[in-house]
């Protein structure tokens, strides 16, 4: 595979999601960094914030689905930040852990990340378009008795951003992931990350969706099911179905208009 | 009545009949309404793609903010272009039909004349205008090769349509629009289908099609998009679609509309992917 690969980089300041040894579920023996996400702060204060999760299958995270992102979002005038999410082996919900607890870090750190707590934005591609989706769609108001500030805030995303996104597990994407062995999870819970679409309510998050209709990796049925489910519960929605491109467009620059 | 401003004929601009006088088929002058004609938008040049530009009204009226604007921002984009004046309501179905078949098969016929190419024929109509293009591009409207009019030896099919905020099916709609009447038994049943419902009849021949409204449009749910989306999808037919996130109905050029705006350019950038 030739695609180079999300990775830490201690030169931006990467920071950990949970303090040390913390981690739900973590397991050494995976050989995977500790969740983690990795700022790209504009100046100032009052900035609205993208919380990003390349994609990658969940066995991987393309470094071009969060780099090139983030610093194409600071162009428009965002905040942005790339989460280093648990992939395989760890199966659900280890990842979605990961998802919450980055926006919630995210609001807790407002102050010195320069960014508006209730502008807080989750936007993935493909597998990491599924986890935006559980982030946006699974979500609680925190624990306001919880002894860590970080776990007080709300999980909710004031928006979703899901870029050719696996939105239903079984239907688009059966390869899919397996439940965490390490992390107790109901069967409620487990199918309902499995189809983030059967999460949809009014509460629901407002979403911008794209994809192209030719991918032949995730069906665009996946985006169009998604759209049908906030637009059948009132929930402000956008979505541009492209004719053309294949699966993985990123920012997509060989295209002005898709960009 | 409508309270909206409608689009007429204006000499000035030339307008061309799609019969001769006394050839229109279902006139009936008791409704008052002009013969069918089109209004040319040309660039100069040969084998220029052609747009034809169908107004929405609800099959009432034709809306003029869906008309001679959208010509000329097609001609700035590099598409020559007519706008069709069809007839309307009381006239049933499938009579905007026989106007709107009529319109691309003379384009097609006196294409050289145009300076168009008979290949690049494009429907782009809004709202109900949306409704008729489909209903004559999914399949169908072969010309008859033996007609003593030229023009009937055309094919009225359209080499790809554009749909804007597009009612589709409008088999829920009938009754609001147009009723239909007993006094056409010369045509198909089958053909009447397609007219009510045009997503139905798609199939893996069907043309290209672009496609976009409002995702908070009160007149017409996205859901008509979204079903003849996914039909064109599943047979491998070209297809984009752009549903934006909030804008009322009619919106048109959306010219101060940020977001919305990006349509036209959008569309072009499709229709010239393909070829046109």
């Amino acid at each position: 595979m030739g695609t180079p690969l999300w990775r830490r980089h201690p030169e931006w300041g990467p920071e950990e999601l949970w303090e040390e040894g913390k981690t739900p579920g973590y397991c050494a023996q995976y050989g995977q960094d500790s969740s983690f996400l990795t700022p790209f702060l504009l100046p100032g204060q009052g900035n609205p914030a993208i919380v990003i999760f390349p994609g990658g299958g969940y066995e991987i995270k393309a470094e071009y689905e969060g780099l090139d992102i983030a610093r194409r979002f600071n162009d428009l005038g965002f905040s942005a930040f790339v989460v280093d999410y648990r992939v395989k082996p760890y199966g659900f919900p280890a990842a979605q852990l990961d998802g919450q607890r980055a926006v919630r870090y995210v609001r807790a750190h407002a102050a010195r990340f320069g960014i508006r707590r209730d502008q807080v934005a989750v936007l993935g591609f493909s597998a990491g378009g599924h986890l935006a989706a559980c982030t946006g769609l699974i979500c609680d108001p925190g624990n306001p008795a919880a002894a860590d500030p970080v776990e007080r805030e709300s999980s909710r995303p004031d928006a979703m951003v899901l870029c050719y996104a696996v939105t239903n597990m079984a239907k688009f994407f059966p390869a899919g992931i397996k439940r965490d062995p390490e992390l107790p999870c109901t069967d409620e819970t487990y199918s309902r990350i499995l189809n983030p679409i059967s999460c949809v309510s009014p509460a629901a998050p407002p979403a911008f969706l794209w994809h192209t209709a030719d991918d032949d990796t995730v069906d665009v049925a996946a985006s169009v099911e998604m759209f049908q489910a906030l637009h059948a519960c009132g929930v402000t929605a956008e979505m541009h179905l492209f004719a053309h491109g294949a699966h993985g467009l990123g920012l997509a620059t060989e295209n002005a208009a898709r960009t | 009545m409508v309270n909206y401003a409608v689009w007429k004929r204006y000499p000035e601009l030339n307008p061309i009949d799609l019969w001769a006088e006394g050839e229109v088929p279902e006139y009936c002058a008791e409704y008052g309404q002009d013969v069918p004609f089109i209004t040319p938008f040309l660039l100069p040049g040969k084998d220029n793609a052609v747009v034809m530009v169908i107004p929405g009204g609800g099959y009432e009226a034709k809306a003029a903010h869906e008309s001679r604007n959208i010509a000329e921002r097609m001609n700035a984009l590099g598409f020559s272009a007519f706008v069709l004046d069809y007839r309307v309501a009381p006239y049933p179905f499938p009579v905007p039909q026989l106007d709107a078949q009529r319109a691309v098969r003379y384009v097609r016929c006196h294409a050289g004349e145009f300076g168009i190419d008979p290949n690049k024929i494009i429907v782009m109509g809004f709202s109900a205008g949306g409704h008729l293009s489909a209903s004559i591009s999914v399949k169908g409207g072969e010309g008859t090769p033996e007609a003593e009019d030229p023009v009937e030896r055309e094919s009225a099919r359209p080499n790809a349509m554009v749909l804007c905020y597009a009612v589709l099916n409008m088999a829920n709609h009938a009754r609001q629009f147009v009723t239909p009447e007993s006094f056409l038994p010369a045509y198909l049943d089958e053909y009447y289908q397609q007219v009510l419902n045009p997503t139905q009849f798609v199939d893996a021949h069907t043309i290209p099609a672009f496609l976009w409204q409002t995702s908070d449009d009160q007149m017409v749910d996205p859901h008509n998009s979204l079903e003849m989306y996914s039909a064109l999808q599943k047979h491998g037919v070209p297809v984009e679609m752009h549903l934006y996130r909030h804008g009322h109905h009619g919106v048109n050029l959306a010219l101060e509309l940020e977001s919305i705006n990006t349509w036209t350019t959008l569309c072009a950038q499709f229709l010239r992917q393909l070829g046109f």
